[in-house]
């Protein structure tokens, strides 16, 4: 692959603290992603739980040469690939939601259709919201969060990857859920 | 929160740590008298015990929207020769991108499948048979379809690139003009019936799939590849309701057919019903079933009830601005029961001519009739289409190929055949190309046998896409290897090769058989072909250089499909063979058939002389060094007559083409031109049959056939021919100009002129010559005067190739042979290769009561009296 190389070194500069690797790296990860999901659902009944970080997991094989990098470099992976499908799901659930406040019939396009149930969107948006005003409090139980839901981590990796332990991972995700099902509760 | 974020937080998890029902004394307790802290924690523990909000995780969900979008991130990737440029659209099967084709330069769109489809490889196969038939049409309203690729991950149907808008836009905008109207509607149903012709259904016909270019061209798109949809619903496996809300059919179910509804086996009559609802749509901006009286859209369900039973409002009260009777034809399309509405798209084309008539057509010329300048004057030009057949052969990924054993026809006692040798080795090597799947059969075709063993039938059996056959036989120096390659679908050929059989060089032949094969199914040379080729060329002693460059333009030649572009390739690579190696005959032949070619696309064109030259210059090089190439003399053979009048060489080369390959129909069609040139109308009757029949889905090889009739002075059957020919392929103009002619022949001057009238409304340059003829042979000299001034105008405006032979048309109707007979001569002497015609066609005859006549003939040496007509024959007096 072409990009082998790329991925791993702008990997290894955004560990260093290149800020501007990540945004090279954004869309690469990104296009992985893609790639890897579409054979999942091709082989997969895609109403079947996935094993959650299996995808992840394997667009990091793929992308990233081994050799070349620190282990910890993985959980700086894990933790974009959190943060891309939190946009991702963002931006469709907004776009859903925006087509049916328009007042048209949704136009979906044959593969688009019902991906995303209807309540589903509003829900979505609402997260979000209340995810920034925790960033802005505590920025790493939204973190957590990130990991936690948008990447599909476990306690164990999430921890690995903000470098704490796991019962901090454990007791910022439980306040998190509180304190972001309260907001959500108040935010409607 | 006045209260510490912290301390909140720690409230909370001790809380959480011990017991439900002890939860609230022990709050009570730490809490003290701090109500704020202790409503904070409350309303947090509450919300946890409520809320759903965190379960689970998101991933699914997010590798669902993931696996939905495979196009969002494609802009600027590289998919094979493919640049993405940006996105065009999302249909129904996957997202359309504009691409270019960096190989050639060339801005194309692709159709990538979403992996919906691609998952179900029955899906797949027959997604790309359907794309593989659609290929085959050839149709100025209809959106070319040009490859299908799988490339990596990617599966794409590669598409000719449309400027313009969707007709669904263009209603949208209001910006349809009522005058406009009829025009777009009959291109929509001209694409359709050359489709229906083809045997192709549609299924998906909408506004969505309608585009019309800034010239207002139509342009129809997704011709049959709704059918992998349909086929869901034929099977009965789903219900519609269930296929709409998984997206399968939204946007589509109010153009829908009530049969394709209720999932019944469709026929073209389908689109009948769906061009209704397009058209109904056209005219009022509104689909007549998906509405409901205060405008609001209807449920699917509606929907479906409503084109099941329900009588649209009629047009004419809807809106203003439909044009007259235009209701009624659009009715008969909307009826209910199939038997009921239009039977043929070419049906309701006749209808839609004559409402045309009615109406004044807005003052345009229709860009892709200007192209038709090429061909003035149909009739004149003997169509000369060498090796202009335009097969596909789609070998893509998934292709089969059959190989049938190559059988020796003449086998000597005690001589063995070396067919079954040639015929394993072919599988062997074959197969092992990627891409290809190669299968055999036991028992060799019979190639003009009953159809029981016919290689079709054969090729059907095995499941191939395409079959390969040959055979051995004694030529002048030796045994020859005839092989043929054919679509078994069609049973069009895609090609036939002759090779020299030399016993102390077998290696050599079937390296070349197998590249040969390989680089017709357009299969790209691999770097085991490399190899190949240059042990090929050492065994030839030729350079290795060059035999890889020759291989790279028969590849381009076996892709050009009407591609400038490729032929332009192809004659790149060639020269650069003939400059690397000048004596690589096979090269030099390949340049003569494109020359021979590119002089048909540009004819009459300032660059037809020097394609000329160089296609005769190309062809003589070939038949110098090697006396054996079919295609080489035919390329030959038509300059010799297009541009010399040399008839009797041409003769030969035509006949020396056909010794070497019998059923090279580009031969038989050029030879049967000569034939009727010279008078021989008999033998041209029987080479223009046989080329019909080599290539039985051309409308110019079947418009040829007709008019050797016409010229062997065959009118009854030059009409019924000409008359099947429009009714097969409305859109086909040469073939309705050419009926025009045929019918003056027979005395029905008025329908004729109408023919010609239809034509000069459309393209004044190319039905002009033809109108005021019939005008004058009809005696209406003020109208044959109009349109000649018209013409004098015109020719003022722009380019005509040879204006003498149109004015002297004109003024031969009129019967004013005073200025007829120098203006006809000047194109005769300018061996203007239309004015052939001027000794043959039955419309000249006036001319040979001119004395200068007969003299002209001896010029060029050709018949001056004209042809007893064949025996049941009827016979004109006009």
């Amino acid at each position: 692959m072409r990009s082998d190389f790329d991925i791993t070194a702008l990997l290894v500069d955004w560990g260093n603290g290149d800020q501007s690797a990540l945004e090279r790296l954004l869309p690469l990860v990104e296009r992985e992603l893609h790639r890897l999901a579409h054979s999942y659902m091709r082989r997969e009944d895609p109403d079947h739980t996935l094993q959650t970080t299996a995808l992840i997991n394997e667009t990091y094989l793929r992308l990233v040469d081994q050799r070349k990098v620190e282990w910890q470099n993985r959980a700086h992976f894990f933790g974009i690939a959190a943060q891309i499908m939190r946009r991702i799901l963002l931006n469709y659930a907004r776009d859903q939601n925006r087509q049916k406040r328009g007042g048209k019939a949704i136009h979906v396009s044959l593969s688009e259709a019902m991906v995303m149930p209807a309540e589903k969107d509003r829900e979505l948006i609402a997260l979000n919201d209340a995810l920034n005003r925790l960033e802005a409090i505590d920025p790493r139980k939204s973190k957590v969060v990130e990991l936690r839901y948008f990447g599909g981590l476990s306690v164990e990796e999430a921890a690995e990857v903000l470098k704490v332990s796991p019962i901090t991972v454990m007791r910022d995700w439980q306040f998190a859920k509180a304190w972001l099902a309260r907001e959500m509760q108040n935010g409607n | 929160m006045a209260t510490n974020l912290r301390q909140i937080e720690e409230m909370f998890h001790r809380a959480m740590d011990v017991s439900p029902d002890e939860r609230s004394g022990y709050l009570d307790e730490v809490c003290e008298k701090d109500d704020d802290l202790r409503r904070e924690v409350n309303s947090l523990i509450a919300a946890y015990e409520s809320g759903s909000v965190l379960d689970g995780t998101a991933v699914t969900l997010a590798m669902k929207v993931l696996g939905s979008e495979p196009e969002s991130s494609m802009a600027g990737q590289e998919v094979g020769p493919y640049k993405i440029l940006s996105k065009l659209g999302q249909g129904g099967m996957g997202a359309v991108y504009l691409a270019e084709n960096r190989r050639v330069n060339k801005k194309v769109a692709l159709k990538f499948l979403s992996s919906d489809y691609i998952a179900d490889n029955w899906a797949k196969r027959q997604l790309i048979k359907e794309a593989q038939s659609v290929a085959m049409l050839d149709h100025p309203n209809i959106c070319a379809v040009y490859d299908f690729e799988e490339i990596g991950e990617h599966s794409f149907i590669v598409m000719q690139y449309i400027e313009g808008q969707t007709l669904s836009d263009l209603i949208r905008k209001k910006s349809l003009k009522t005058g406009q109207m009829v025009i777009l509607a009959q291109q929509i149903a001209n694409a359709l019936a050359h489709a229906h012709a083809h045997g192709i259904i549609h299924r998906d016909v909408k506004t969505k799939n309608i585009m019309v270019t800034p010239a207002e061209q139509v342009k129809v798109l997704d011709f049959g590849l709704a059918k992998t949809i349909q086929k869901n619903l034929e099977e009965g496996t789903e219900s519609i309701s269930q296929l709409s809300r998984d997206g399968l059919l939204v946007g589509t179910i109010a153009y829908m057919s009530p049969e394709q509804l209720r999932g019944e086996k469709l026929d073209y009559r389908t689109d009948i019903f769906s061009l209704g609802t397009v058209l109904y749509e056209m005219v009022c901006g509104k689909n007549p079933f998906a509405h409901r009286p205060d405008a609001k859209s209807k449920s699917n369900a509606e929907v479906i009830s409503s084109i099941m039973g329900d009588e649209p409002p009629s047009l004419r009260q809807m809106t203003i601005n439909c044009p007259k009777d235009f209701d009624h034809v659009v009715n008969r399309c909307l009826r209910k029961d199939p038997a009921d509405r239009y039977q043929s798209a070419a049906e309701l084309l006749i209808d839609l001519e004559n409402l045309q008539k009615g109406l004044a057509p807005p003052s345009r010329v229709s860009s892709y009739l200007n192209v038709r300048l090429a061909a003035v004057a149909a009739l004149l030009l003997l169509a000369l289409f060498v090796g202009t057949s335009i097969y596909r052969a789609w070998a893509g990924t998934n292709h089969t190929l059959a190989v049938l054993p190559i059988v020796c026809e003449d086998a000597e006692l005690g001589s063995p055949c070396i067919g079954p040798a040639l015929t394993w080795n072919l599988v062997k090597t074959l197969g092992r190309r990627r891409g290809l799947r190669v299968t055999s059969a036991p028992v060799a075709p019979s190639m003009y046998g009953p159809e029981a063993a016919s290689p079709e039938k054969m090729g059907r059996d095995l499941n191939a896409d395409t079959v390969l056959f040959g055979r051995v036989r004694r030529g002048e120096h030796g045994l020859i290897l005839t092989t043929r390659l054919q679509n078994v679908k069609t049973g069009v050929r895609i090609a036939e090769e002759n090779y020299p059989i030399d016993p102390e060089r077998l290696q050599l032949l079937q390296q070349q058989l197998s590249i040969d094969t390989a680089i017709q199914l357009q299969l790209p040379i691999t770097e085991d072909d490399k190899s190949m080729i240059a042990m090929m060329a050492a065994q030839q002693n030729r350079s290795a250089e060059a035999m890889e460059l020759y291989y790279k333009g028969r590849y381009y030649w076996s892709k050009r499909d009407g591609e400038n572009a490729n032929i332009q390739q192809a004659i790149d690579n060639f020269r650069a063979a003939t400059e690397k190696d000048p004596l690589l005959a096979r090269a030099w032949a390949g340049l003569a058939d494109c020359y021979a070619v590119t002089n048909t696309v540009a004819f009459g064109s300032l660059a037809s002389k020097d394609a000329m030259n160089k296609a005769e210059y190309a062809a003589r090089q070939a038949i110098q060094i090697d006396d054996n190439l079919a295609d080489a003399h035919t390329a030959y053979a038509a300059v010799l007559m297009k541009a010399r009048w040399d008839w009797e060489n041409a003769g030969k080369e035509f006949k020396r083409a056909i010794a070497i390959s019998p059923d090279y129909a580009p031969a038989h069609w050029g030879y049967s031109n000569l034939l009727a040139t010279t008078g021989r109308f008999p033998e041209a009757l029987i080479e223009s049959e046989l080329a019909m029949n080599l290539d039985p889905f051309s409308g110019p090889a079947i418009m040829n056939h007709c008019r050797v009739q016409y010229f062997a002075r065959n009118f009854d059957q030059a009409n019924a021919c000409l008359e099947k020919l429009t009714s097969e392929q409305p859109g086909y103009l040469n073939g309705k100009y050419m009926h025009g002619i045929a019918l003056l022949a027979v005395g029905r001057t008025q329908e004729a002129i109408q023919i010609f009238q239809d034509i000069y409304a459309k393209d004044k340059a190319y039905g002009g010559a033809m109108l005021g003829f019939s005008y004058g042979i009809a005696n209406q000299r003020v109208e044959a005067e109009r349109v000649l001034n018209e013409m004098q105008e015109l020719q003022k405006q722009r380019y005509m190739p040879e204006p003498n032979q149109e004015f002297g048309i004109i003024y031969l109707g009129m019967n004013d042979l005073d200025h007829a007979f120098p203006l006809l001569r000047k194109s005769v002497e300018d061996k203007f290769p239309p004015a052939q015609s001027i000794f043959i066609a039955a419309m000249f005859d006036r001319l040979r009561a001119d004395p200068r006549y007969a003299e002209l003939a001896r010029e060029v040496r050709l018949p001056s009296q004209p042809p007893a007509a064949s025996a049941g024959a009827n016979v004109s007096t006009k």
